[in-house]
């Protein structure tokens, strides 16, 4: 976890009071609505369907306990009780007065957290892999170069005002968990030939209208030149980037437009005249940004003996599979709580279970949380032997459902409940689907399903890589959903199929159960993946159970 | 800054274009560039250094690319007044100080036309025009010039 430096607190403390100003000048009549806008979405604010929305930036996903407080407290003052996290780990208060966001952002820098940039056409919110540094198989931790790349992006000079928004993901494994593929940069952390680690530069990827997988642009990028490189990218993008129509902006756009050739050639022209000298806003080095991170051991630990009855010791066997991994620490897991329950909006968590969950992080996780891609929370590295201690907590609190990568764990987005762009509602979508599949065995037997749900086609929801994707829209004022088949998120990042024509509001839940059923009688056995069998068998033979 | 006079002497960025070699030389020549914020580059290549002055002028604040113009042409070497004409926030005076710019011409709708120096380097873009009004609030330098 990273500590703020006195510069770190500054720049947060100073943004605050230059936001109750500019919030001042825009309540006064000094800013005008189109004035204000930019800067308000700067900092995260929204005017949403029924109030502001602020979103709040949780980098690269890791948080304490201290920090989850902060937030509950948040959620209580100044919201209803509740908070919602995002796909890009952030999280999100939909019930606020504006006059009020000021003394909100002063409550967030008292706990190292602010809002700069979770919004507006700027570089966001620094994501990553939420297993970063404890997964035994990563080429190096991420977290410190999210780290010097979320202060090099904070304020940016040159960059505030970009032809549209930006955003960042690292892995430092293998295996993708943050969908760096679907980034307008994804960084990989690899090794090269001969032993040096650096990093493979992704570019143009995103979801949206237009959905496109990131292109390599660069194989190898020695770590010493990230930030120039970065520079070099975005100079190109802010120059070049359409500026007419929003919806063409985004860098994959630009890079379509021009070729990945011609635009690499650009990016190397304008890198190849940058050093460490003349870069703006790089005020720290990574050897500065490594040791302000705390070490997370050693922690207590509580060895346990707690004793399960058989009833128990099925459902926390279950839970142990499902919502737990293993750590390259020896006796130390990885838990995760999931936020997937039928009876909450997906990625939602109340003020009282943000406070209960710092509880637990400081019992058995040394005080950290992770937010994952998935909208989930991650308590790090548990102790083996306290995890019968944490399960029975987590079940006491109606948190420890054992759903992560199943078909309940549902990636979706506001929707119309609380979004303004939305065609239709998704979060009751989720829930209905959640509850055709409530039966544990049967869940546990359809093994990892990844279902994506978007209002509308900006794709909050990441419906284009859903194994099962749902879009919503509108048509002659009536809810329809069309659904995608074989989308993946991960390193084979990978764009769904249109399955056909979209389906109604009464129809979508049992087409989505159909398809899973189906699956589930076709695969040639249980360890055979629903992507492998939809290659086998076609998604014909899937239209056909939808469509008859 | 007591003047920003370059109402003579200018020279548009298509007739910079058209300009031969023997602008170098030529002691009468314009000093002062004007350039539209989505112009074309290719006006750094010509010799910037026989420019007492750049204008570049602005008509949306919220089209961000003065700024990466403006670094463009200081990494280009270019050491003479550098100035952002029209539509500026002054949320915005710090980051373009930091860019590159001088000074600002703001034209805004209420006549209030001013020029801003920017040579005082605030801490956060923007927060300068709150400093300007809060004169005990502390700032402190987060980027060395």
């Amino acid at each position: 976890m990273y500590n703020y430096s006195i510069n770190d607190q500054q720049l947060v403390d100073q943004r605050v009071f230059q936001f109750r100003d500019q919030t001042r000048r825009f309540l006064s009549g000094e800013l005008s609505d189109e004035q204000f806008r930019p800067l308000r979405l700067m900092n995260g604010l929204y005017i949403q369907r029924h109030a502001p929305m602020l979103r709040v930036a949780i980098p690269y996903g890791e948080l304490s306990s201290r920090q989850l407080r902060g937030l509950a407290s948040i959620a209580e003052t100044y919201d209803r009780g509740f908070g919602h996290f995002t796909t890009r780990q952030n999280i999100q208060f939909n019930w606020l007065q504006l006059e009020q966001v000021p003394d909100i952002l002063e409550e967030l820098a008292l706990v190292q957290m602010h809002a700069i940039q979770t919004s507006g056409s700027c570089i966001r919110n620094i994501t990553c892999d939420h297993l970063a540094g404890i997964d035994a198989t990563e080429v190096e931790d991420p977290r410190p170069w999210c780290e010097l790349v979320r202060q090099w992006a904070t304020m940016h000079p040159e960059f505030q005002y970009l032809p549209r928004k930006f955003k960042i993901a690292f892995t430092g494994s293998s295996t993708d968990r943050a969908a760096t593929m679907a980034h307008d940069i994804g960084l990989k952390l690899i090794k090269n030939s001969a032993g040096e680690t650096g990093f493979e530069v992704h570019v143009g990827g995103g979801l949206g209208r237009t959905p496109v997988v990131a292109s390599k642009i660069k194989a190898f990028l020695p770590k010493s030149d990230l930030l120039a490189y970065l520079e070099a990218i975005l100079r190109v993008y802010n120059l070049n980037g359409r500026r007419d129509n929003k919806y063409k902006a985004r860098i994959k756009i630009l890079v379509k437009a021009i070729g990945l050739d011609p635009f690499r050639g650009q990016v190397e022209l304008v890198f190849q005249n940058l050093d460490s000298k003349t870069l703006l806003n790089q005020n720290t080095d990574i050897s500065t940004v490594r040791s302000r991170f705390r070490s997370v051991f050693p922690f207590p630990v509580n060895l346990g003996s707690d004793k399960l009855s058989a009833a128990e010791q099925k459902t926390y066997s279950r839970w142990l599979e499902k919502n737990t991994l293993g750590t390259k620490f020896n006796n130390y897991k990885s838990a995760y709580i999931s936020l997937k329950n039928p009876d909450r909006a997906p990625g939602d968590l109340t003020a009282g279970e943000m406070r209960f969950i710092a509880q637990l992080a400081d019992k058995y996780s040394g005080s950290l949380i992770r937010t994952t891609h998935t909208q989930n929370l991650l308590l790090p590295l548990v102790h083996e032997s306290d995890l019968v201690q944490l399960w029975q907590a987590l079940n006491e609190a109606n948190l420890s459902i054992a759903n992560i990568g199943t078909v309940q764990d549902i990636i979706c987005c506001p929707g119309l409940d609380f979004c303004s762009l939305a065609n239709t509602t998704s979060i009751p979508i989720a829930q209905e689907i959640q509850n055709r599949f409530g039966d544990t065995d049967e869940l546990h037997a359809l093994g990892d399903i990844q279902i994506k749900i978007s209002g509308c086609m900006n794709a909050c929801g990441h419906h284009h890589i859903g194994h099962i994707g749902i879009l919503g829209v509108d048509k002659r004022g009536e809810e329809w959903f069309q659904i995608t088949l074989g989308g993946r998120a991960d390193q084979s990042l990978k764009i769904g199929e249109r399955l056909g024509p979209a389906v109604d509001r009464n129809s979508i839940v049992s087409a989505v159960e159909s398809i899973v059923r189906y699956y589930l009688h076709n695969r040639l056995n249980q360890g055979e993946h629903f992507l492998t069998t939809l290659d086998r068998i076609g998604i014909d033979a899937f239209k056909a159970v939808v469509y008859g | 800054m007591d003047n920003l006079n370059f109402s003579e002497n200018t020279i548009a960025v298509n007739e910079w274009y058209q300009l031969d070699k023997e602008f170098e030389n030529d002691e009468n020549q314009a000093r002062v560039l004007v350039v539209a914020a989505d112009s074309a580059l290719e006006f750094l290549e010509g010799p910037l250094d026989r420019l007492e002055r750049i204008v570049i002028t602005s008509t949306d604040f919220n089209d961000g690319r003065f700024f990466s113009i403006g670094r463009q042409i200081r990494l280009r070497g270019y050491s003479g007044r550098l100035t952002v004409v029209g539509n500026v926030l002054s949320d915005q005076y710090t980051a373009l100080r930091f860019c590159g710019f001088d000074d600002a011409l703001i034209l805004d709708n209420s006549a209030n036309s001013r020029v801003v120096s920017l040579d005082k380097a605030f801490a956060l873009p923007g927060v300068e025009d709150s400093v300007a009004r809060n004169p005990e609030h502390q700032t402190v330098m987060r980027n060395s010039q």
